[in-house]
């Protein structure tokens, strides 16, 4: 069993709070990854849980049992550096070794399990070069097999990925989902990068200032985020942000100065309305979930700011009213600058949020 | 040719002065030329001070010339002569005399430098390990231990010449008054007054033994420590494959800085035993003087200078490829 659960952490670096109250669960043979810009306070939860660094206030838990004052080597953790912290001076048979060293492996006990991992991670021709000889996607598997080449009862990973370039880095990807499933073994994994949040994650946990923001399935995050912050850091494109207002005698939300008028999603009027803030409002809505009209019949008018090819699809930007938002569109959709266009926006798909407490209405 | 250019330069400015702008009067003042005129004044300084009596003392080397008995004489060239007198090929009694000294000093160079290196790297090196995380009062305390390293090699020796001393001396005092032990006469027993110079200077240097070893340990990544802590690795491991191996580099280039500067100590010898006794302390330096500034065989002395330069040169290229070696390495 491998269950970790942080409850109500606080960590402070001097005036900087680093964490502020996380409560987070990780559950046994589950992925969770923890997403967040840089500076959230990812990394220090996950040195928090590994025991390098002591929370100003909260429980840490393995199992229900508090491991507050367990000292890092006896929490049986295993955990893989941002920049690998590979032993220089020691070749990749040695580095691996490593943490068999302390266990009083055999030789060729030693030997199997290396192996072993090596054959998993494709790095078993690689055994008797130095890290410096090493790519930086070898490098970082070489750190994963030394994380994984026992069984500890929690794997840590912080940003593993992050060094890699684009290719390698979706390969790692579904390698790393791969062996987590092979060995069912629990990962507590940190990264800024939202894609592979929600490709790796059986739960995402959303960080930012210190915060939690947000835990889900990485589909129910996406679907129904809870606030601004949220909305705004997942999605490879950004969701659209429109600032607004509600009228309850005509059940519409207006756009800033009257330039749009909608009728949003059922319940979402009532919503609102028993959120008490009809005044300052954000409508959000994702580029995908905006369609060109084809009739002069549209939801939103607006004119063709700049066009973004990106092979597969086209993102263009149109001014609506003050504001501007983006649009997706197949690669064969041609629409010149300045051109006047209407949209269709699928409202059911559609959030609105308050715009003093940054959090989701849902309807 | 440059010098005609300038000579008729310099003529047409008299007959033109005035008539022309600065930038053609200036025309061979060129980028090069100006760095130059810069440059010299410290070249002829270096020319004079450094490079010629190098070259000179080189060419005395070849000679049995002598600053007082022959002034004003030219040098008579003797080829290896005074090489061979130096390595112990003379053939005369005093010659043969020279060759066994110059062994004998060598050998004693050597029981003062050996010592001293070791005992100043393994002492620095540990005091470096202690001070090497952060308390109350690490400032002041660095600062402390920094001093003997600033002060004047002599007033160090002087300094120990006292604390040394068999009637005054506190070193004898700790050791006879405090825990009981004998008198030990350091400055004028054989086989002790080499351990003298060895003990001032283990006080002077170990403080940059351990300044050079403390910058070592702050460059050796933290999250290596903190890797092989979730590894579950040992102090002893921790130390022995990542500390040590991070920081030997750094350590091998303080032993150098170390071993050249133990090789040439003079004034401690000078001030503390004089040499003495029975010439049990007259490391390479010291007898290099006597020879030239006593005996007044300037060429002998030259030649033994030379070796001298050659043996340091060679341990120092040993020590430097052991450090490239390491550098490459990692």
């Amino acid at each position: 069993m491998s269950h970790l659960k942080l409850e109500n952490i606080t960590k402070c670096f001097g005036s900087l709070v680093a964490l502020d109250n996380i409560n987070l669960e990780v559950h046994d043979q589950e992925f969770m990854v923890v997403l967040g810009p840089t500076g959230a306070g990812k990394t220090t939860t996950l040195r928090c849980a590994a025991g390098l660094e002591k929370p100003d206030e909260g429980l840490v838990h393995m199992d229900r049992e508090v491991i507050n004052r367990v000292s890092p080597p006896e929490r049986d953790m295993a955990f893989v550096f941002q920049n690998y912290a590979l032993y220089p001076r020691k070749t990749v048979y040695q580095n691996i070794a490593f943490p068999l060293e302390a266990r009083k492996f055999t030789k060729a006990q030693k030997d199997e399990a290396i192996q072993r991992i090596t054959q998993l991670l494709r790095i078993d021709h690689l055994q008797d070069r130095l890290p410096r000889q090493l790519s930086g996607g070898e490098q970082q598997r070489v750190a994963l097999a030394r994380a994984m080449v026992r069984q500890p009862r929690l794997f840590l990973m912080d940003e593993p990925l992050t060094n890699l370039d684009f290719k390698l880095r979706s390969q790692m990807r579904g390698e790393l989902k791969r062996i987590q499933r092979e060995l069912a073994a629990t990962f507590f994994y940190v990264t800024n990068d939202q894609l592979e949040a929600l490709s790796l994650g059986d739960r995402i946990a959303v960080l930012d200032h210190g915060e939690l923001q947000q835990t889900g399935p990485p589909q129910e995050v996406y679907e129904n985020p809870a606030n601004l912050f949220v909305a705004g850091f997942i999605g490879s494109t950004r969701m659209n942000f429109m600032d607004c207002s509600y009228d309850p005698d005509s059940q519409t939300i207006v756009g800033r100065d009257g330039v749009w008028r909608l009728s949003p999603k059922e319940g979402a009027g009532q919503a609102i309305v028993a959120n008490g803030n009809t005044e300052h409002l954000v409508f959000g809505i994702r580029p995908e979930d905006i369609a060109i009209s084809t009739t002069d019949e549209g939801d939103l008018a607006g004119k063709v700011y700049v066009a973004e090819p990106l092979g597969d699809r086209i993102v263009y930007d149109i001014q609506v009213g003050q504001d501007m938002i983006k649009i997706k569109t197949s690669p064969t959709t041609m629409l010149g600058i300045g051109k006047q266009i209407k949209l269709k926006v699928n409202i059911d798909r559609a959030h609105i949020f308050d715009k003093n407490s940054t959090k989701a209405i849902q309807a | 040719m440059v010098n005609s250019g300038l000579t008729q330069n310099n003529q047409l400015d008299k007959e033109h002065s005035g008539d022309k702008p600065l930038r053609v009067r200036f025309r061979w003042l060129t980028d090069n030329r100006m760095s130059f005129l810069f440059l010299s004044p410290t070249m002829l300084l270096l020319l004079f001070i450094a490079i010629f009596p190098l070259i000179w003392s080189l060419r005395l080397s070849f000679t049995d010339w002598s600053v007082i008995g022959d002034a004003g004489k030219i040098p008579e060239p003797v080829g290896f002569h005074s090489y061979g007198t130096a390595l112990g090929l003379g053939e005369t009694r005093t010659e043969k005399r020279v060759g066994v000294e110059v062994a004998e000093r060598f050998a004693i160079t050597g029981q003062f430098v050996l010592p001293t290196v070791i005992i100043e790297l393994l002492l620095g090196f540990g005091l470096a390990m202690l001070l090497n995380r952060k308390f109350l009062g690490r400032g002041l305390l660095m600062t402390v231990m920094l001093i003997p390293m600033m002060l004047t090699p002599v007033i160090v020796a002087l300094y120990w010449k006292y604390m040394l001393r068999t009637d005054i001396g506190v070193i004898n005092y700790l050791i006879h008054d405090i825990f009981g032990g004998p008198r030990i006469d350091w400055l004028n027993q054989i086989k002790i007054a080499i351990w003298a110079l060895v003990l001032a200077d283990v006080w002077m240097w170990t403080p940059f033994m351990m300044l050079i070893s403390l910058a070592g340990l702050s460059a050796v990544p933290k999250y290596l420590y903190e890797a092989a802590d979730v590894d579950q690795a040992s102090a002893w491991f921790k130390f022995r494959h990542i500390t040590l191996p991070m920081v030997t580099p750094l350590l091998l280039i303080a032993v150098l800085f170390r071993t050249m500067d133990a090789y040439r100590l003079f004034d401690q010898a000078w001030v503390l035993t004089g040499g003495g006794p029975g010439g049990s302390t007259e490391v390479m330096s010291f007898y290099l003087y006597l020879v030239a500034f006593k005996d007044f065989e300037t060429g002998l002395a030259s030649a033994i200078g030379y070796i001298m330069l050659i043996v340091i040169i060679a341990l120092a290229n040993l020590l430097i490829r052991k450090i490239n070696e390491i550098a490459d390495e990692g």
